[in-house]
Order: C-alpha cells, then sequence, then structure tokens
C-alpha cells in the first residue's frame, strides 16, 4: 500500500512538470497550430540559468545559507527572463517569417531551434553535467515507508501555484481573453482591436516562463542541468497535452498529471524499459479513439 | 481545422518516431536489431569506399594513398553529443593530442577526423560510412559497443583498421571481424569479477541490477548476474533507466520495495549519478555498484555527495604509473582538466595506430605515401606496446590479454575513487 | 463633414479585378446600403475596409485619417467594426464572453491586478461585464448570456455578433448581409435593431443587403456595385428608378421581388 502512495507521489512529482512544460504546447498550439518542438529546450535553458544564478550566489555569498528564498526566488525569476527572451527571439527569427509557409516548415524550424539550443548548451559546458549546490536541504517528511523530500514538496506545490496561476490568467486577465480569442479565430481577433502578434508572442513568453520557472525548480529537484535534460521531458510534455487535447488549457494539466501517473504506476508492473512504450500506446489509443483528446473538444460540434 | 488535426498528428507520428528511435538505438541488445542495423549499413560502405578510392587512394585496391603534401587522417569515431559525451569528448581529445604530439609520419602531417557517433547503432554506421567516405587511414572508436557492433559491418567491409578506446561488451569481438581490436577490457571478465567480488568480498546476497538499455550496461549486467546467481546469489529484479531522464522516482520507488543489501549499475555518468543520488534521498541504504562507465570524477562530482562509499571496477591501472601519470600531466597540460576514464585507452589505441602506420606506410615514386590495410591491420596485431593503461598485446580476436588482475575495484572514498582492490 | 471617404479604390486578385476605381462618401450617422449581384464586390469593399485586404490602389479614410494599409487591430481601434456574411463568433465561448473579446479594448487587467484583485480592478471587471449585459440586451440576448455561442439560434448568433462588434466600441458599423437567412419576423426585428444603433446609438451604418424591402426600408443612402464598379448612387427611389441599376439586376429579378440570396 505504501509502495503505491509513494508510486502515486512520485508519478504526481513528474506529472506536475509535465503538465506545466505540456501547457507551453497547448497555448502555442492554440494560436498558431504549430509544435513548438524546442520548447523543452526553454525548460532546460531555465535549468542551467537556475545552476548559474545559486552557483553565483554560492561562490560570491553566503546568501544562499542565510536567505535561500531569495536566492531561491532570483534563479526562479531569472531562469524565466532567460527563456522568455529566448523565446521571443525564436519566435521573431524562426517560426514569424514562416507563418504563412506549409506547416511542416515552422515545424522542421522548431527541430532546428532545439538541435541548435541544445548544441549551444552542449558547446558551452563542454558536455559536463553542472550540479546545483545545496540550495534545499536533502531531508525529508517521512510517513511510515513513505518519504518526501522537500524538494519535492516544493515542485509539486510549485507545479500546482503555476497550474492555478495560469488558468487566472487566460480567464481573467486582457491578454489571456486575447489569446483565447487569437485560438478561436485569428483574423476576427484583430477586428476586435486585438493585436495578433502581440498576443502570439505574449503566448510563447507565457509557455516560456512557466517552461523556464519549472526548469530550474526541477533542477534543484535533480540537482542537475545538462543540455540533454530537456528531450526527454518535452516530448513527454508534449505527449501530455495530445492526451488532453491539444489547443486545451485544462486538458493540458490533466494530460501531465494523467502520464506521469501512468508512467510510475506502469513502472511498478512493466519496470521502467516499458515506460515509454505504455506513454506512447497511450497516444496513439487516444489519437485513434479519441482524436480531440481525453478533454479537448471536438472539432466537428462547433457552429 | 481539418489540416490542423492532419498536423497534429504529423507531430505525433514524428516525436513517436523519434522515441522508437532513440529506444531503438540505445537498447540494441537483441541480435536481430544489430543484424538489421548492419545489414543497412553494409550496402553504403561499398558506395563510400568507391569515394574514399577515388579521393585519396589511386594505388592499388586494399591500400590507400595519401598525395606529397597531404595530411594522414585518422578517424575518431565518439559520443559529442547527448549526455554521454561527457565520456566521449574527453575520449576525442586523448586522441587528438596523441596526434598532435606525433607530429609527422615520414614527413606526411597527420589530422583527426572526429565524427558524432551518438554512442548507439544508427549514428555510429552513418559516422563509420562518413570516415569511410573521408578516406581515414584508420578510426579509433566507436564509443560505445552498440555503436561499435553495427558500425563494424561497414568499417570491416572497407577493411579499416578499427581500434576502440571504450566498447567493452563481449558481443563487439565476438563477431570475429579482423581489423577490429580494443584496448578497453572485455565485460565478460568485469561482469564476472564484479559478481565476484560483490558475493564473496562484499558478501551481497540480494542484488537489484540497473541498467541504461545501452548494450554495454545490459551486457555487463547479463554477465553480472550469470556470475552472481551461479554463485548462489539472488537477483531480486533487474531496472532500467532512461539515457536523458534525470528523475527516476517510480524505478527507486520499486528498487526500495525490494530491500536489497545492493543495487548494481550499468550504464553511463549521468544516469549513474542521478540514481545513486536518488536512492539515497528515498532512503535506500543498500551499497552501489557500477563499472568502468562511471569510473570517473564526475560521476562523484555529479551525485552530490551521494556516490561516497560507492563501489566502482574498472580496467586494472598498471602497478608501474609512470607512463599513466607522464600522459595525465600531458593532457592536463595541454586541456587544463584532468584526465578521465578512458582517456589513457584513447590515447594507447592511437600511439598504437600511428606506430602501425608508422611501420607498413611507403612513399611511392612520386613522392605520395602508401599504406597497405592488410598490412596495417597485421602490424597491430603484432603489437606489443607499453602504455599509459599497461601492457597491450591482442588476442586473436582483438581483445586485450590479460596481464596481473583482469580488474580492479575502487571505492568513493572522502569524494575520491580510491583502489582497495 | 463625410466620416468615411472611399477614393479610386481597386483591387485585384491575380488578375481578377474585383473591384475597380471606386469612390464613395458616407456622412456621419447615416444608414447606407451596398447592394449589386452577386460577387459585384460588396464583401471585397468591407474587407478593405477593415484591413483584410489592401487596395491595389486608392485611399481610404476614415474621420479624417488615412486608413488603408494599417494593421487590423490599428483600424478596430481606430473605430471601425463588422459583422460577417457567414457568421464567425467564437464559437467555444459563451455569448458574454465574446461581448467581452469586443470590449478587449478598454480593459487593462494583467496577472497581478487579477491575483491582487484591487478595487480598481474589481470594479473595471464589474464594468465590463455590467455593459457587456447591456450591449446584449440591447441586441435583444437578455438572458442568454451563458450560452456558449454555438448553442444559440442562427437569429441569435447573427444578433450576438452586433453585439461583440458594438462592444469595441466603434463609430462605424459595418454589417454584411445581417438578414440573411431570416424568416420575416427575424428581419423585421433585425431592421429595428439596425434603426435603433443609429437613433440609439449614434451610430454611423453601412450594410450590404439582398433583401430589398430592407435596403429599401432602412437605407437613407444607396450605393450599387456591379463587377466591381460603381454603376450608381442615391436615394433609394432614385436607385430603384436607374436604368444601369435595372439593366444590372435583369434576370435576377432581386431588384423588387422579395430577394435573392
Ligand atoms: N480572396 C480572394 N481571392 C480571389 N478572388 C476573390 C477573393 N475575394 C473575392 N474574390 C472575388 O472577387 C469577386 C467579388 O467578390 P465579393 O466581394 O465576395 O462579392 P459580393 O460580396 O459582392 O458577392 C468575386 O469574383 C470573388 O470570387
Ligand atoms: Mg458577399
Amino acid at each position: 500500500m505504501q509502495e503505491w502512495i509513494q508510486l502515486l507521489i512520485d508519478g504526481i512529482t513528474i506529472g506536475g512538470v509535465y503538465a506545466v512544460i505540456a501547457l507551453g504546447y497547448t497555448l502555442v498550439y492554440g494560436v498558431l497550430r504549430m509544435i513548438n518542438f524546442a520548447h523543452g529546450e526553454l525548460f532546460m535553458m531555465g535549468a542551467f540559468t537556475g545552476y548559474y544564478t545559486l552557483n553565483g550566489f554560492e561562490k560570491h555569498s553566503s546568501l544562499n545559507d542565510s536567505v535561500p528564498v531569495l536566492t531561491i526566488a532570483i534563479a526562479i525569476v531569472l531562469g524565466m527572463v532567460v527563456a522568455v527572451t529566448l523565446a521571443l527571439v525564436m519566435e521573431r527569427i524562426a517560426y514569424r517569417p514562416l507563418r504563412r509557409a506549409p506547416r511542416l516548415a515552422p515545424l522542421i524550424s522548431a527541430i532546428g531551434v532545439s538541435i541548435l539550443l541544445r548544441n549551444i548548451m552542449l558547446r558551452a559546458t563542454n558536455a559536463q553535467g553542472k550540479v546545483y549546490p545545496k540550495v534545499f536541504p536533502r531531508t525529508a517528511v517521512e510517513i511510515g515507508e513513505i518519504r518526501l523530500l522537500y524538494v519535492q514538496i516544493f515542485l509539486i506545490v510549485l507545479s500546482f501555484v503555476f497550474l492555478g496561476l495560469l488558468y487566472l490568467f487566460i480567464q481573467r486577465t486582457k491578454a489571456g481573453v486575447a489569446i483565447r480569442a487569437v485560438a478561436e479565430d485569428r483574423d476576427t481577433a484583430s477586428l476586435m482591436g486585438i493585436n495578433v502578434d502581440r498576443t502570439i508572442m505574449t503566448t510563447f513568453a507565457v509557455g516560456a516562463a512557466l517552461a523556464g520557472a519549472a526548469g530550474v525548480v526541477y533542477g534543484m529537484f535533480v540537482t542537475t542541468a545538462t543540455s540533454g535534460m530537456g528531450f526527454i521531458p518535452g516530448i513527454k510534455a508534449f505527449t501530455a497535452a495530445v492526451l488532453g487535447g491539444i489547443g486545451s488549457v485544462p486538458g493540458a494539466m490533466a494530460g501531465g498529471y494523467f502520464l506521469g501517473i501512468s508512467e510510475a504506476i506502469s513502472t511498478k508492473f512493466f519496470g521502467a524499459q516499458y515506460k515509454d512504450v505504455v506513454a506512447f500506446v497511450l497516444l496513439v489509443a487516444v489519437l485513434i479513439f479519441r482524436p480531440w483528446g481525453l478533454f479537448g473538444k471536438r472539432e466537428d460540434k462547433r457552429a | 481545422m481539418k489540416i490542423g488535426k492532419r498536423a497534429l498528428l504529423l507531430a505525433a507520428m514524428l516525436a513517436t518516431l523519434t522515441m522508437v528511435l532513440a529506444a531503438c538505438s540505445s537498447g540494441t541488445s537483441s541480435k536481430d536489431k544489430t543484424a538489421t542495423a548492419g545489414a543497412g549499413g553494409a550496402k553504403t560502405p561499398a558506395a563510400g569506399a568507391t569515394t574514399a578510392a577515388t579521393k585519396a587512394a589511386t594505388g592499388a585496391a586494399g591500400s590507400i594513398t595519401v598525395k606529397k603534401g597531404d595530411k594522414i587522417k585518422i578517424g575518431i569515431s565518439t559520443t559529442l553529443t547527448t549526455d554521454n559525451a561527457e565520456l566521449g569528448i574527453p575520449i576525442r581529445d586523448a586522441a587528438l593530442l596523441a596526434i598532435k604530439t606525433k607530429g609527422t609520419i615520414k614527413g606526411f602531417g597527420i589530422e583527426g577526423d572526429p565524427q558524432d557517433d551518438g554512442c548507439a547503432g544508427p549514428a555510429s554506421v552513418t559516422a563509420a560510412n562518413k570516415l569511410i567516405a573521408d578516406g581515414v587511414v584508420a578510426v579509433i572508436g566507436p564509443m560505445c559497443s552498440g555503436g561499435a557492433v553495427a558500425a563494424l559491418d561497414p568499417l570491416s567491409g572497407a577493411n579499416m583498421l578499427t581500434v576502440s578506446a571504450s566498447a567493452t561488451n563481449p558481443s563487439v569481438t565476438a563477431q570475429g571481424k579482423k581489423n577490429f581490436f580494443r584496448t578497453a577490457w572485455n565485460d565478460a571478465t568485469q561482469g564476472a569479477e564484479m559478481a565476484k567480488y560483490a558475493y564473496t568480498t562484499l558478501g551481497k546476497k540480494n542484488v537489484v541490477l540497473v541498467n541504461d538499455q545501452s548494450t554495454y550496461g545490459k551486457g555487463l549486467m547479463d554477465v553480472f548476474k550469470a556470475s552472481f546467481t551461479a554463485a548462489g546469489g539472488k537477483v531480486a529484479s533487474e531496472e532500467a533507466v532512461t539515457v536523458g531522464e534525470k528523475d527516476f522516482g517510480p524505478t527507486v520507488t520499486k528498487i526500495k520495495g525490494e530491500s536489497p543489501d545492493l543495487v548494481v549499475f550499468g550504464g553511463f555518468i549521468a544516469e549513474g549519478a542521478v540514481l545513486v543520488r536518488q536512492l539515497k534521498d528515498a532512503g535506500v541504504t543498500a551499497s552501489f555498484m557500477g563499472a568502468d562507465g562511471i569510473a570517473d570524477q564526475k560521476y562523484i562530482d555529479q551525485s552530490g555527495g551521494a556516490a561516497e562509499g560507492s563501489y566502482v571496477s574498472r580496467g586494472p591501472k598498471p602497478t608501474d604509473t609512470k607512463l599513466y601519470d607522464a600522459f595525465a600531466a600531458a593532457y592536463k597540460a595541454e586541456y587544463k582538466k584532468d584526465a578521465g576514464q578512458f582517456t589513457e585507452q584513447a590515447t594507447d589505441a592511437t600511439n598504437i595506430v600511428l606506430a602501425a602506420i608508422e611501420k607498413v606506410a611507403t612513399v611511392d615514386g612520386s613522392g605520395n605515401l602508401v599504406i597497405d590495410r592488410q598490412k596495417l591491420i597485421d602490424a597491430v596485431a603484432a603489437t606489443s606496446y607499453a602504455g599509459a593503461s599497461g601492457q597491450i598485446d591482442f588476442d586473436a580476436k582483438g581483445d586485450r590479454k590479460v596481464v596481473g588482475a583482469v580488474n580492479e575495484i575502487d571505492q568513493v572514498k572522502s569524494g575520491k575513487l580510491t583502489r582497495i582492490q | 463633414m463625410a466620416i468615411l471617404s472611399v477614393r479610386h479604390v481597386s483591387r485585384a486578385f491575380e488578375g481578377l479585378i474585383a473591384l475597380n476605381d471606386v469612390s464613395m462618401e458616407v456622412e456621419a450617422e447615416t444608414i447606407v446600403g451596398v447592394i449589386g449581384p452577386n460577387g459585384a464586390g460588396k464583401t471585397t469593399l468591407f474587407n478593405l475596409l477593415t484591413g483584410f485586404y489592401r487596395p491595389t490602389s486608392g485611399e481610404i479614410w476614415f474621420e479624417g485619417k488615412r486608413v488603408d494599409g494599417l494593421p487590423l487591430h490599428r483600424i478596430a481601434a481606430a473605430g471601425i467594426s463588422r459583422t460577417f456574411q457567414n457568421i464567425r463568433l467564437f464559437s467555444n465561448m459563451t455569448a458574454i464572453e465574446n461581448v467581452l473579446v469586443g470590449s478587449h479594448l478598454h480593459l487593462s487587467t494583467n496577472i497581478a491586478t487579477a491575483i491582487l484583485r484591487l478595487p480598481f480592478t474589481v470594479k473595471q471587471e464589474k464594468r465590463a461585464v455590467q455593459s457587456a449585459v447591456e450591449t446584449l440586451r440591447f441586441v435583444g440576448l437578455a438572458g442568454r448570456e451563458n450560452e456558449l455561442a454555438w448553442n444559440l439560434a442562427y437569429g441569435e448568433q447573427r444578433r450576438l455578433e452586433i453585439a461583440r462588434a458594438l462592444a469595441v466600441r466603434p463609430r462605424m458599423l459595418l454589417l454584411d448581409e445581417p438578414t440573411a437567412g431570416m424568416n420575416p419576423g427575424e428581419s423585421v426585428d433585425m431592421i429595428r435593431l439596425i434603426r435603433a444603433l443609429r437613433d440609439d446609438l449614434r451610430m454611423t451604418v453601412v450594410l450590404i443587403e439582398h433583401q430589398m424591402r430592407v435596403v429599401m426600408g432602412v437605407c437613407e443612402y444607396i450605393t450599387v456595385l456591379d463587377h466591381g464598379e460603381k454603376i450608381s448612387e442615391g436615394r433609394p427611389e432614385d436607385v430603384q428608378k436607374d436604368q444601369r441599376v435595372i439593366e444590372a439586376y435583369l434576370g435576377t429579378g432581386a431588384l423588387l421581388s422579395e430577394g435573392a440570396s
């Protein structure tokens, strides 16, 4: 029983990360009908920014010990800033010129950006994984056999907070209304006075901010940053977004947790070597039987 | 909207394909898969060889000609991307340093031609074909066993001298390719030695094996399992991790449920460091044992202290460390970094190849350098070389002959690998 | 002074001249009809006025400012709004959300204010919702606020499109075939609504219409297009008698009968 609860916690931990990253895919898909395959790399850049920030504090001050809340907050904010900046640059250079091109073009451009970012970091770090300084004590809450690291609790809670904030943003803010309108009908939205270019940039920025922040917190959890670390979470989060119904914000959130928990439980049954197989069997099943996703809206119902 | 759905499907397919490819390339444990990769690659080398022949070789078939004024090219097939590059780049650097140190052969300059082999079958075949087309004289590499097994098809088709510093799986030399040698140690001995040490010396009876789904990692764990169970030990479960992942939570939870007294890992630094730390985070008190894939200071550094106490098996360092120390000093002077795992084998492999070229190469009437491929291979087979990694002689399969201890066991003590056997 | 001035505007689509050297002026707070057979270029004219297309040549001035070539959202901000021949609502949003998108320009909420819920924000949100409710009531959709757009009846969807366009607070409203597909009863309601737009909201209205009863009943001025050219303009009763107009509609039987599609 306790092992099952632990597996559930493991699933929620990684599922929250998938969910937060998946939002970036789903938002960008919503407004551009395009999969930003470089999105996982923004997560990776966030993790590196977190490392460099916290390591900087570690080397040049004692702030990590005296006010860890402050240094962690700064790291998260910087992670967001770096990811957002990169996202805006890639949108402007690699995607916007291709907006009227055939659909495959921006997709390939995105894969190119992803490879580029990965290799830049590979060179920059000389292929050396970076190890986070110990900002969070690696102590845990223990209930019987169940163990939860404090940093893990932080990651789980922060995922929830990000999801909540994003929901609030989409539902209640001017920019959120604009994103939803552009996602439904770009031209009509612009006739309503919505600046489509700016809204698309906002969308990229919001997705990137989430990915960047998630990268920092995930980096603290796994304590390393490597150039390849965005790839698998990126693909998994994309899977989660499709599972939930790409374009759907609640779908991406639910899809992330669904995938994380399924993976954890399937590890118990089949071993981790088959957890990707489980993930993609789920994906293919959903695409065949519910192509609009578990939570997405069936498009042919539209007026 | 219909188009939207189609694009989505396309993207999903693409993602699935990427994953499947990644899974296949890292998991070439089945013979069939290897055979397919080999067969696919087998056609290309012929074409590659033709290109090479027209480009670099003008002499008789089976020989390569380096034109007067051109440089002798040495191919380096190693992993330059993905997290495994943290082992692959130092291997490249060690080979390049050996080439630079050598300078010239019979008045001809030498240059390295590094290619990324992705530590896996398909990418290694691509790298091999590229090197053949580039007209290299010999190849140092491939880095990983899975890649070596696949890439040896085109390489032996071109009768290319190939010397790997790090591909350790038994299947690599079991193929019987005459052009292949390795300065690394065959895992058949390493896996058995690890099992013996765990069972007899450490007294561990109940273990969990974890591999990284690579030919190397899975192969090493298979050898370990066979020896360990034969000795009377119990393998509670066999787990796997995925290269590139950083959160092994569910796997760790499962291991914890097995309450083993030892966790053995076959794989490389990035995953090994993460695994040992997450085991510790989860409160698993079992000892941890790894092999040459993690026998590097980076494993300790990246574990954030959790590697302390882990056992690490590796090829034995020679008792006389003079040559190793000289190499390590030269490496440090050149790259301002400590020489890591496999670098001494890489420098030895390169030096053996360069010495053999020097021995068989002849300058023809027009001042071109002619190297007979078969003679080059024969020269390496006859090598007896005292290198940084110890005395090197090859057996008939191209494996390194065992002299003295077949492996050493280190333990991480105060953040350093310390030899304990 | 004219609120809208179209000056020698042409638009070609790869050789096909959809609009050829058309000029027209619209006086503020009038209801103007644009009529003509199918394919005459009426929708193209609207698309040019709202920035969907750029003119191949010619200029468009609105309230003394040149607007052709401006991006869509700037033209909307300048005070021009429209509805579509084929309804284009945000179908997955509720009626009131559709209207709130229209009032988007006049909001200032961001994530910080959304979290903090400052009195100012709450007040602004309340006001936006209030005015959306009023707009919906104005077009006759009171009580339907929280219905998803695609669940509304056809006539209601047309009204919702007008409500959404009004939320942008335009000074000129372009209606593309507002009574298309409506039964006579619904058409009468629509005529009443169009009059109210001008009389109560002091809006300038330009409408494309096929039903002559609607055109003659509500428009004070009419421009007639045929094959991309302006062939006539003037007061309804004059245009009706124009020989060229009669010729253009000859055979379609549309001019005096109930209406073509
Ligand atoms: N985007 C376009 N591309 C090509 N031709 C177009 C385009 N838009 C309109 N047209 C053509 O311009 C002409 C006028 O169309 P339109 O303005 O829709 O007519 P109306 O609204 O008066 O029925 C038609 O022949 C139509 O096919
Ligand atoms: Mg029309």
